[in-house]
């Protein structure tokens, strides 16, 4: 009675000991089975039942966790060794998985760690119960002379594997070596052009904002656009702005305290100048110094898209094989240095735009008629009943009516900052315009048979002709047109024109990309991967600010819905790496397993399902059913080319 | 007993066997003696296969436990006349001789001479088969696949003469009753049973008949001219040396009677077959009255040496995955007679005429080459594919298991840790060793 229930105790015991997934035993729960065992050797005997049947799962983790115990209890129990060594090669075929034919079960990380630390288990067992065990001795000498473990480094691979792993380094090393090369030829090639790019970007930059060093030069200078391109100033500017020449003239004389320089200034002992240097980037946009910004933006966009890119996927695929090849790195990193500078100085850069007159944005063709009239706030009570009258006598729906109101009423108040969104306003417009005239060309079928003023045109029975005596009647051109439609008798046809002009599309998604570059898909309405395309700037940002929210919003979601650390590359890295699942499981499990802590064996990647579909039985009879096709139809051509021939 | 426990577990359950059964029958047959009612030569041939039957494993080996061996035994053969130096075919085409009876610190046994593979002298491939002169340990006799069979002079370690042989060679054997002749039998590949004259040293003529290579010749202990060779060709034919017939018979499996070739050759277009597969393994019993045959399918036949008789004995499932020719081994001056058969990595230890298995030897690890039986010491050497040679002792001879019979006589259940305690140093590992904090 108690034995049964000992005996039902060390079950449940072993049972979660080996299915915890774990890399270490759970202590207490183990000295729960080691105090079982120690009473009588019957536990023993059933441990070892019950553990020979745990390593025949085909699981990793549960041999793993099995052999531990195993070891354990092996450095314990007399009893248990006998047993063991008893079963001695089956156990070491579950543990080492020397048997080719029998290989360790997946996962793989998992299947290393039971290998490593079953070779050193036995090793172990070696040095101490040799002399115990004439069978150990033997096992250990066959494992060591005929199965090629190397107890010295404890590692146990067979001499298929080693040959393997030696032709994987070496396949690996080529493919290093090749993307080193091309790395490097790609650098020598671009490395001076990017150079250039960033120089004339840097020039660019100094005509706009002259260096300190070389501020006053531009004085001297042809070039006095920048000067007067006109900073704005913050008021500690304003009044340093007469001292700082001067300063620049006896910059080296003597700016102590006492000196003439300052005595003339009065300036007293412990004047400290705060000088605001904010705003010194600010850059006012004028008709003059308009080209030089223009320019300074397309250099940005080449640098941010192009050339920054580049180099990130330089140093992305350097990072890896870092050691050995530090010159190269050491120049991917300056290149990047390089543009990333200078796209941040651009970045520090606030350009005004210019104070343009508010262009007369309309989307409505009678809204320019709007400025005729005096502006009446929407709940006038006499608005509204006018506005019901006009619903009424334009069979407008009312709703429709008002958001087409504020949309418009949008767009004309919308801060058009720049000269983009402008163009964009007459691009509506025009667009607005298009779509009007494509709506009285395209009219649908049902359209027309919808029409209740459609009469339908009865046509004659031809059959009924026949019973007549057939005369050339007037209506001759009648029965042509019943030839035409077919003979189908009594049914109402009508010619539908369904042509419509096809336009071609002149418009990109532009949505931004994570190379920098924009989105270069070509799409009527609805770019697949961006979603509806709405206008964007240069850089790719929504122009309307409601797009730019719904954006906005959609990222967040995205990002709250995949944080950063839910990679699933880098989480497949850590999987390879340490064998831990960290990915957080979405939604409910459909089927709740039955040991949840252990590594699901069968889950599906991407490749899995892929060679699903594309290896299947019916795709499989298709190709071959082509292929054959194209077997049996080239004879055939090639025997008429020889008929031609003859 | 801890041992009984054991039987709990159904794998275990078949290794399991009543030597205890044994030693009561021993003292059974002791009492017999006194009384008169058992001839005391009945009683140690009894007790002989009371041993024999409950060998256990040793760690008597042939190399010390730091030592990696380069190569390992692949045939073996024990000397005759003092059962003491055994001759060790070796798997890098050299030769060893063990003194079975000197232990070098008590575990390893004292190696004689011996010649490394690659040195002058030795084979050039492994050691297929090697075999004592059967008269005394002046002379000895070895062969391999490089066609060569060589003798030796062990005093001097040296090959003093060869025989080139125009095929590979499987097998070779000496008479060991021959008195009249000196002729050692060569099994071939080419389907011959070749003989060469030791005295002229050269190969005095051929047996041909065989369809296939010949994987077995044995000499029939009884009458110096008689020869047992099995083939490829599943056949198994007996040779009379001084006949310029072919073989004068076939061990027939169908018939229990065979005819005998002499008076029916004409008709017979068939010639019997003694197995479904090549035969593997050929054995007389020591007295050469009976012939054990054993086949690639694993069955194990009994045969009359005298008249061909298949004696019908059922030896139960015997399995084999070796080609190759294997040694099995009988004991000798035993009653029953005992035959050790390599079965994969065991050895089945099977009483000859009634096909009862009594042991199962379970230690190698891969496919067991062959076994020897020492009749003097009663030990048993095998030695197999996994490299390693392994001695079995009968189970009382050990001096610790004696002291364990005269407890068991009174039954008191003392348990093994218990007289654990009076054993020397070397089985302290096999005790328990659960700590005593873990409560």
């Amino acid at each position: 009675m108690e034995n049964d229930q000992q005996a039902y105790h060390l079950k449940k015991l072993v049972e979660e000991l080996t299915t915890s997934g774990k890399d270490k035993l759970d202590e207490t729960n183990f000295k729960k089975v080691k105090n079982i065992c120690k009473r009588s050797d019957i536990y023993v005997i059933e441990l070892y039942r019950l553990l020979s049947k745990q390593l025949k799962r085909k699981h990793a983790e549960i041999r793993f966790s099995a052999f531990q115990i195993c070891d354990e209890i092996f450095r314990k129990s007399h009893c248990f060794r006998e047993l063991l060594l008893k079963d001695f090669c089956n156990i070491v075929d579950l543990v080492l998985g020397l048997d080719p034919q029998k290989p360790l079960p997946k996962p793989e990380a998992v299947a290393k760690n039971l290998k490593q630390k079953s070779v050193e288990a036995i090793q172990y067992w070696y040095d101490n119960f040799s002399d115990g065990y004439v069978t150990l001795k033997l096992a250990y000498n066959y494992l060591r002379d005929c199965k090629k473990v190397d107890f010295a480094e404890l590692t146990a691979r067979t001499e298929a594997e080693r040959q393997r792993a030696e032709e994987e380094r070496r396949r690996l090393d080529e493919i290093k070596r090749k993307k080193i090369v091309k790395i490097n030829n790609e650098l020598e090639e671009s490395s001076s052009e990017i150079k250039d790019f960033v120089v004339q970007f840097q020039n660019c930059f100094k005509l706009l904002i002259p260096d300190v060093n070389d501020f006053f030069i531009a004085f001297n200078d042809e070039e006095p656009s920048c000067q007067e391109g006109g900073f704005i100033h913050g008021e500690e500017n304003i009044k340093d702005e007469g001292f700082l020449p001067e300063g620049s003239e006896e910059e080296d004389k003597d700016i102590e305290y006492g000196s003439e320089f300052m005595r003339g200034h009065g300036i007293m002992k412990g004047t400290s100048i705060q000088i605001n240097l904010e705003d010194v980037r600010k850059i006012q946009e004028t008709p003059d110094n308009e080209v030089v910004i223009e320019n300074l933006k397309e250099h940005v966009q080449i640098l941010n898209t192009k050339f920054l890119p580049q180099v990130k996927r330089w140093e992305q695929t350097m990072r890896p094989y870092s050691e050995g090849n530090g010159s190269l790195i050491k120049n991917i990193l300056e290149l990047k240095q390089l543009v990333g500078q200078a796209v941040k100085m651009f970045e520090s850069l606030k350009i005004i735009p210019k104070e343009k007159p508010h262009p007369t944005v309309s989307v409505d063709f009678d809204s320019d008629d709007d400025d005729d009239f005096i502006e009446v706030p929407f709940d006038d009570p006499r608005v509204v009943s006018a506005a019901a009258s006009e619903v009424v006598l334009l069979g407008m729906d009312r709703s429709s009516w008002n958001t087409f109101d504020f949309q418009s009423d949008d767009l004309t108040t919308q801060p058009s900052t720049s000269g983009v969104s402008q163009t964009y306003g007459q691009q509506s417009k025009n667009e607005a315009v298009k779509a009007k005239k494509k709506s009285q060309t395209i009219r649908c079928p049902d359209e027309y048979l919808g029409k209740t003023n459609f009469t339908l045109k009865r046509l004659h029975n031809p059959l009924a002709g026949l019973s007549q005596v057939w005369t050339a009647t007037p209506d001759l051109h009648e029965q042509e047109e019943i030839q035409n439609t077919g003979g189908v008798l009594g049914v109402a046809t009508q010619r539908v024109n369904y042509e419509r002009a096809w336009e071609p599309i002149k418009w990109t998604c532009r949505a931004p990309l994570t190379s920098g570059r924009l989105c270069p898909r070509q799409d009527r309405e609805k770019c697949p991967l961006h979603g509806p395309i709405v206008p964007r700037d240069e850089a790719g940002k929504p122009l309307r600010p409601e797009d730019a929210a719904k954006e906005h919003a959609a990222r967040e979601r995205y990002e709250r819905d995949h944080p950063a650390w839910q990679d699933p590359q880098l989480l497949a890295e850590l999987k390879a790496a340490t064998g831990i699942d960290l990915k957080v499981p979405k939604g409910k499990q459909k089927r709740k397993r039955k040991y949840e802590n252990l590594t699901d064996l069968r889950k599906m990647t991407g490749r899995d399902r892929l060679t699903k579909k594309v290896l299947s039985k019916k795709a499989l009879r298709r190709l071959n059913a082509s292929l054959a096709r194209e077997h049996t139809s080239a004879p055939n051509g090639s025997s008429s080319f020889n008929f031609g021939q003859r | 007993m801890l041992r009984e426990d054991f039987s709990n577990i159904p794998e275990l359950h078949l290794c399991e066997f009543k030597s205890s059964d044994a030693n009561l029958g021993t003292v059974k047959y002791l009492e017999k003696v006194r009384l008169g009612q058992l001839s005391s030569r009945r009683y140690t041939s009894h007790l002989k296969t009371y041993l024999a039957a409950s060998h256990v494993l040793s760690d008597v080996t042939l190399n010390q436990k730091e030592q990696i061996p380069t190569s390992f035994v692949t045939h073996a053969d024990l000397e005759s006349v003092d059962s003491r130096y055994l001759l060790c075919g070796l798997s890098d085409g050299g030769v060893a001789i063990y003194d079975t009876s000197i232990f070098k610190e008590g575990r390893v046994y004292a190696e004689v001479a011996s010649v490394v593979g690659g040195r002058r002298g030795s084979h050039k491939y492994q050691v297929d088969c090697v075999q004592w002169y059967p008269a005394d340990t002046g002379l000895f006799s070895t062969s391999s696949k490089d066609k060569l069979v060589k003798i030796w002079d062990p005093n001097h370690m040296k090959p003093v003469d060869q025989f080139n042989i125009d095929c590979y060679v499987l097998h070779h054997h000496m008479s060991p009753v021959a008195s009249k002749h000196s002729l050692l039998s060569v099994a071939g590949d080419s389907g011959e049973v070749i003989l060469c004259d030791l005295r002229s040293g050269s190969s005095t003529h051929r047996l041909q008949g065989h369809n296939g290579p010949v994987q077995i010749t044995q000499w029939s202990p009884r009458n110096q001219h008689i020869l047992v060779s099995g083939g490829n060709d599943h056949t198994v034919r007996m040779w009379d040396v001084r006949s310029s017939r072919a073989f004068f018979m076939a061990l027939d499996m169908e018939n229990s009677l065979p005819e005998t070739n002499s008076r029916y050759k004409k008709k017979i277009k068939k010639i019997p077959k003694a197995h479904k597969s090549r035969v593997t393994s050929l054995c007389f019993t020591y007295d050469g009255l009976w012939l054990l045959s054993f086949s690639y399918y694993g069955d194990l036949r009994l045969w009359n040496s005298n008249t061909g008789e298949y004696m019908n004995v059922d030896y139960g499932e015997t399995y084999t995955e070796l080609k190759r020719t294997m040694r099995m081994a009988v004991s000798h001056c035993t009653y029953p007679d005992l035959v050790f058969v390599p079965s994969k990595s065991k050895i089945l230890v099977y009483e000859l005429l009634s096909g009862k298995l009594v042991n199962v030897l379970e230690g190698h690890f891969s496919a067991v080459l062959g076994v020897v039986y020492n009749p003097g010491s009663q030990n048993l050497y095998s030695f197999g594919y996994d490299r390693n040679f392994i001695t079995w002792i009968p189970k009382k001879l050990l001096t610790s298991d004696l002291s364990n019979e005269e407890e068991e006589e009174t039954p008191s259940c003392t348990g093994h840790t218990a007289s654990c305690s009076t054993l020397p140093a070397g089985r302290q590992a096999t005790q328990d060793a659960w700590s005593s904090d873990e409560d």
